[in-house]
């Protein structure tokens, strides 16, 4: 399912290089006039301050005048080691979406953003427990060790989202987005709820949402000069674009 | 740089303000619903005994009826849940939290005699102990890190009883039921 999805919105990408008039030498007021990629630099304060949990999360998103085509894609995993129970949880995400830049006439492209995401995931998850704390000792049961776990679990949710990407030099940018994840679902499962879902955050039974945060640098490829409408129908060309 | 982003900033901050504000307080009411330690699940079957009177006017009634078993005990335990010290109308029995079956054994007493040597009641038991098993289905979550596991029971069948006239009232175990007097199974005298 996300490889299709990441096959569905590379086409759509594609297709607004070429609809907007690019390919043909005319450029149009939507025509797509950058690829941005970057990376989440918080995997590696997780991999060195978190026991629990890791993740590598890649964004890139396209410039479409004063909106953008968001992805995101995310690899995760989070890990409990307590005395009665282990849980493990493995796995990938997705998001895809647009934002709207409120800085659209900014010359030096910086850009204050929100948004909405649709975002999906994918995992395994296993926990290990003893039966010995659920037990009253009167019952005379034995405590065991029991097993559970899921395979393919899914779940996807909407985000609304909300950030900053401040041209730091040249075409490097740092930036945060800070979401809210609403209306999650998950697919059923048989035994072992999953409590962590890999993009969300904790599945926990009282809340259907989550905040959540990231850092991101990023590194913006120009297609081409980037033209900025103001409000009087002015043209201001991005001068540091070398196309 | 700064004198170009601030005043753009200051145009479109009333909407990025009210985005906000918005998102804040739905996380204000989303942070009240914090997960607490607590479980209604348990792992008590409970069983009621009771028979059926006939009233005046011809209505049947199900009333409780005061039981003594020799013992109750389950496959697989050592313990005896229940003995002949105790008369009661209603058990409360714990399944097994390792399987998603387990099987209960009641040791009737027949009649009841008087060692005036030994001073001390000698029961005489049914040599044909009854039996009612059930399944379950077993549902894991962590409720929070610091809370540990929580297994829930649904999904109750009766697989066998040996009593006459048994019925699968409830199908959830939970501390509820203990609250509620709510009998997962009965068994008709």
């Amino acid at each position: 399912m996300i490889n299709s999805t990441l096959k569905y919105f590379f086409s759509i990408f594609i297709w607004l290089i070429f609809s907007s008039g690019l390919a043909f030498g005319q450029v149009g007021r939507y025509a797509p006039s950058a690829l941005r990629i970057g990376a989440d630099p918080g995997t590696l304060m997780y991999t060195v301050f978190s026991e629990k949990r890791g993740f590598f999360e890649l964004e890139s998103d396209v410039d479409i005048d004063k909106f953008f085509l968001v992805a995101n894609y995310g690899l995760s995993s989070y890990d409990l080691n307590e005395d009665t129970y282990s849980y493990s949880n493995n796995g990938t995400y997705f998001r895809i979406g647009a934002d709207i830049n409120l800085m659209n006439k900014d010359p030096n492209l910086n850009i204050a953003f929100f948004g909405i995401r649709y975002a999906a995931s994918r995992f395994n998850d296993k926990l290990n427990y003893n039966t010995k704390t659920m037990i009253h000792p009167d019952t005379g049961w034995p405590s065991t060790w029991e097993e559970s776990s899921n395979d393919n679990v899914r779940a996807r949710w909407f985000e609304l989202v909300s950030g900053m990407k401040i041209r730091v030099v040249k075409q490097l940018y740092f930036g945060f987005t800070i979401r809210y994840k609403i209306f999650k679902n998950v697919s059923p499962v048989d035994e072992l709820r999953p409590y962590y879902i890999p993009g969300f955050g904790k599945n926990i039974v009282s809340s259907n949402s989550a905040f959540g945060f990231n850092y991101y640098v990023s590194y913006r490829l120009p297609f081409r000069k980037k033209i900025i409408y103001t409000e009087n129908d002015k043209v201001i060309e991005d001068k540091k674009s070398k196309k | 740089m700064e004198t170009v982003f601030m005043p753009i900033v200051k145009r479109r901050s009333n909407t990025f303000i009210f985005f906000w504000l918005i998102v804040l307080s739905l996380n204000w009411f989303v942070a009240c619903q914090s997960e607490e330690c607590v479980s209604i699940y348990n792992n008590y079957l409970f069983v009621g005994f009771v028979k059926s009177d006939t009233l005046e006017n011809g209505k049947i009634e199900l009333n409780p009826l005061d039981t003594v078993f020799y013992s109750v005990t389950a496959e697989g335990n050592d313990s005896v849940f229940y003995d002949q010290s105790i008369v009661t109308s209603f058990l409360k029995l714990p399944v097994n939290p390792s399987a998603e079956f387990t099987s209960f054994k009641f040791e009737m007493i027949d009649s009841i005699g008087y060692d005036s040597l030994l001073m001390r009641n000698i029961y005489y038991i049914n040599p044909t102990p009854h039996t009612i098993s059930v399944s379950y289905h077993r549902g894991e979550r962590i409720i929070v890190d610091d809370c540990g596991i929580e297994i829930s029971y649904s999904k109750l069948t009766l697989v066998d009883s040996t009593f006459q006239n048994t019925l699968l009232l409830n199908d959830k175990l939970s501390r509820l039921n203990d609250i509620n007097d709510k009998f997962n199974i009965e068994v008709l005298f």
